[in-house]
């Protein structure tokens, strides 16, 4: 009778707590167990991907460029016109990282870059890249077709980011401004803003070219993302190069109203295919 | 025997039971809730005075405002409550807030002017006309920005603190209009209803005023009601928003706004061309930066019609003159904003009939049922 009893209660203590499986109950660990009620700590994180930033910098040529250097007439372009940056804002989407075997890493995002305000210069997308070693980036200046849907970011709606229906409506890729010299010596502005080219061909025909281009930049160097480094991928932009490669920009012929200025559009776009460079900076993970 | 064993292996169980369920507060609204704890033990603790909280407001937010704007900027610590702004219409109602009681918010911004007034520059309480024309109280929910013209405001709480001391508006020590809201009837049982004290501060008040400002939403112009397919515009209206649009032409949508931002402001700062030189630096004098003189905040177009003067310091008195400025009359400066287009020429140069179809269309987003809606009013 009384070992009855010790087993009644052994058998009450092994099935009274049932629910309170013991295991590991994070998700994001490799080995979750989804029946486990309390953590034992035995949680392994497998870090076999990896988050990563984007910087994103800027220089005229070789000088960097911040937020300080703007409003000065500081900068003289590839024809020789000296200029002002007042505020330079541009859109990025879909970056994706290329592996050494040929696949990539798509991330189905955007970013809007605001130099002069310090508004998305640090981005940290939420998607994880496998472990291994990477070529190249690549990522659309601007929305590409299937993305560039009117009004359908509010984050972009409130800041004016849109393009006239006008124009093939969508968003812009960039808003360029400045003040520049020009040949009668007076100091003018210039809104060097890209989006789709409206190309009005014989009446009533009117084609609306999306214009935005995607932009793959093999590095110097392969990269390893694995878990003993943080990585920071820095992209560059080289705001002179929108005057220089392949087309030498005339701002005494290009200054503002341009978007709804077909040849100018294209003209941006071909100028806009090495404006950026990228490096990459690998610092030790601390555990 | 048998029977003893029965009762004890019952107590057993449900001692074994309940001590495989965790113990602590199951309120949601406490303030120590748990929400690991299955078993409440009666330790809940409220820290709210009144023990009642208030409602939440339900912000009556348009359709179109809903699919192309991002939410509300409602701060943190100043949700919305239907107390609050109850006690914040009162407020901005009531000239207690100014030192001969004379003067109310409401007193340079009438709703019937679309929350303006129509002078270039308002006149405190102690007769003397204020430095910059009033603006109008619209959508301002939605301005994730700076306050004010020149932008000296961080928020709409913060903002409201300075009308009320400014010897050109209220004139009022803040310690003494408390004093008086802490003396009268009705408000320390509004302010215990509102925030949970009956002990008033400037802080509360601002609070309400704020949570007040944040209700006045006008989204039901003629454009409103074209773009939700309810009504047609007029030949003269859809020109007139073509030319507002277009680059070449009137090119006002960079800073004022497209139809997928019904704010019809970016809430930014420009230097419109209007002198060559400054008498007033607007946001340069808050930020310090000489780059920054002459900008002024962007208004929202909505509800010209009421809004009249025009500018930061009412310098125009009519819609025809702010479109002849831009079209004839800009002034070049070295903090000029790069869109005001064709400076040499004094601007965009448009014809007679252009000017009149960009009245015909900033006309369309006259919201009536806004200056009318009788929950702003008193």
């Amino acid at each position: 009778m009384k070992y009855f009893l010790i087993l009644i209660t052994l058998f009450l203590f092994m099935f009274s707590c049932k629910q309170d499986k013991r295991g590991c109950t994070d998700p994001n660990a490799c080995n979750f167990d989804a029946d486990a009620v309390s953590n034992d700590g035995t949680c392994d994180y497998c870090d076999t991907t990896q988050q990563i930033t984007f910087n994103f910098s800027h220089v005229y040529n070789a000088t960097p460029v911040l937020a300080a250097d703007f409003n000065d007439l500081k900068f003289t372009n590839q024809k020789g016109d000296l200029h002002s940056i007042s505020k330079l804002k541009y859109l990025v989407s879909d970056i994706a990282l290329h592996e050494a075997n040929g696949d990539s890493v798509l991330i189905e995002d955007y970013n809007l870059v605001d130099l002069g305000a310090g508004i998305g210069l640090t981005y940290s997308p939420s998607t994880s890249f496998d472990n291994g070693v990477y070529t190249a980036i690549s990522f659309n200046f601007g929305f590409d077709v299937a993305d560039n849907i009117t009004g359908a970011y509010p984050d972009l709606n409130i800041t004016n980011w849109g393009w006239p229906m006008m124009l093939g409506g969508g968003y812009h890729n960039m808003q360029f401004e400045g003040m520049y010299v020009d040949t009668a010596t007076d100091t003018v502005g210039f809104a060097y803003h890209n989006g789709k080219a409206r190309e009005i061909t014989a009446a009533p025909d009117t084609i609306f070219h999306p214009n935005h281009f995607r932009t793959k930049i093999t590095g110097t160097n392969n990269f390893t993302i694995s878990e003993i480094v943080n990585t920071t991928i820095e992209i560059k932009m080289n705001i002179a190069n929108w005057f220089k490669t392949p087309n030498v920009w005339d701002l005494n012929q290009y200054n503002q109203m341009l978007m709804p200025n077909y040849q100018a559009q294209l003209l941006m776009n071909q100028n806009g295919r090495d404006v950026f460079d990228y490096i990459v900076i690998q610092l030790p993970a601390e555990d | 025997m048998i029977k003893l064993f029965a009762i004890s292996i019952s107590i057993l169980s449900l001692s074994l039971l309940s001590s495989c369920r965790k113990k602590g507060c199951t309120n949601p609204l406490a303030d120590n809730y748990d929400d690991k704890a299955r078993v409440d033990d009666g330790s809940c603790v409220c820290k709210a005075v009144s023990g009642v909280k208030p409602t939440p407001y339900v912000l009556n937010i348009p359709d179109l405002f809903q699919q192309y704007l991002p939410s509300p900027r409602i701060p943190n610590d100043n949700p919305l409550t239907n107390e609050g702004v109850a006690l914040g219409k009162k407020l901005f109602y009531d000239p207690i807030l100014s030192d001969n009681n004379t003067l109310s918010c409401a007193g340079c911004h009438m709703p019937a002017y679309s929350f303006d007034d129509t002078s270039s520059f308002s006149t405190g309480i102690n007769g003397l006309p204020g430095k910059r024309n009033a603006m109008p109280l619209v959508n301002l929910a939605w301005n994730y920005g700076r306050f004010n013209w020149d932008g000296s405001g961080d928020s709409l709480e913060h903002q409201a603190f300075e009308p009320v001391r400014n010897e050109l508006e209220m004139h009022e020590d803040w310690i003494d209009a408390v004093s008086k809201l802490q003396a009268s009837v009705d408000y320390p049982n509004m302010f215990k209803l509102a925030f949970g004290t009956s002990t008033i501060d400037s802080v509360l008040v601002v609070k309400a005023l704020a949570q007040f400002e944040r209700t006045l939403i006008s989204g039901n112009s003629k454009f409103d009601k074209f773009l939700r397919n309810e009504v047609s515009l007029t030949s003269q209206e859809l020109n007139g928003f073509s030319l507002y649009m277009n680059e070449n032409k009137g090119d006002c949508f960079h800073c004022h706004g497209d139809p997928v931002n019904p704010l019809w402001t970016d809430n930014d700062f420009h230097n419109n061309g209007l002198d060559a030189t400054f008498t007033d630096n607007g946001l340069g004098d808050v930020t310090g930066n000489s780059a920054d003189n002459g900008k002024f905040r962007t208004p929202t177009i909505r509800n010209l019609v009421f809004t009249a003067p025009y500018m930061h310091d009412g310098r125009f008195n009519t819609i025809e003159e702010v479109i002849e400025h831009y079209s004839t009359g800009l002034q070049n400066s070295p903090t000029i904003d790069p869109l005001m287009k064709k400076v040499g020429s004094g601007g965009a140069n448009l014809n007679p009939t252009e000017k009149a179809d960009i009245k015909a269309f900033l006309l369309t987003l006259t919201d009536s049922s806004f200056v009318t809606n009788p929950s702003f009013l008193p």
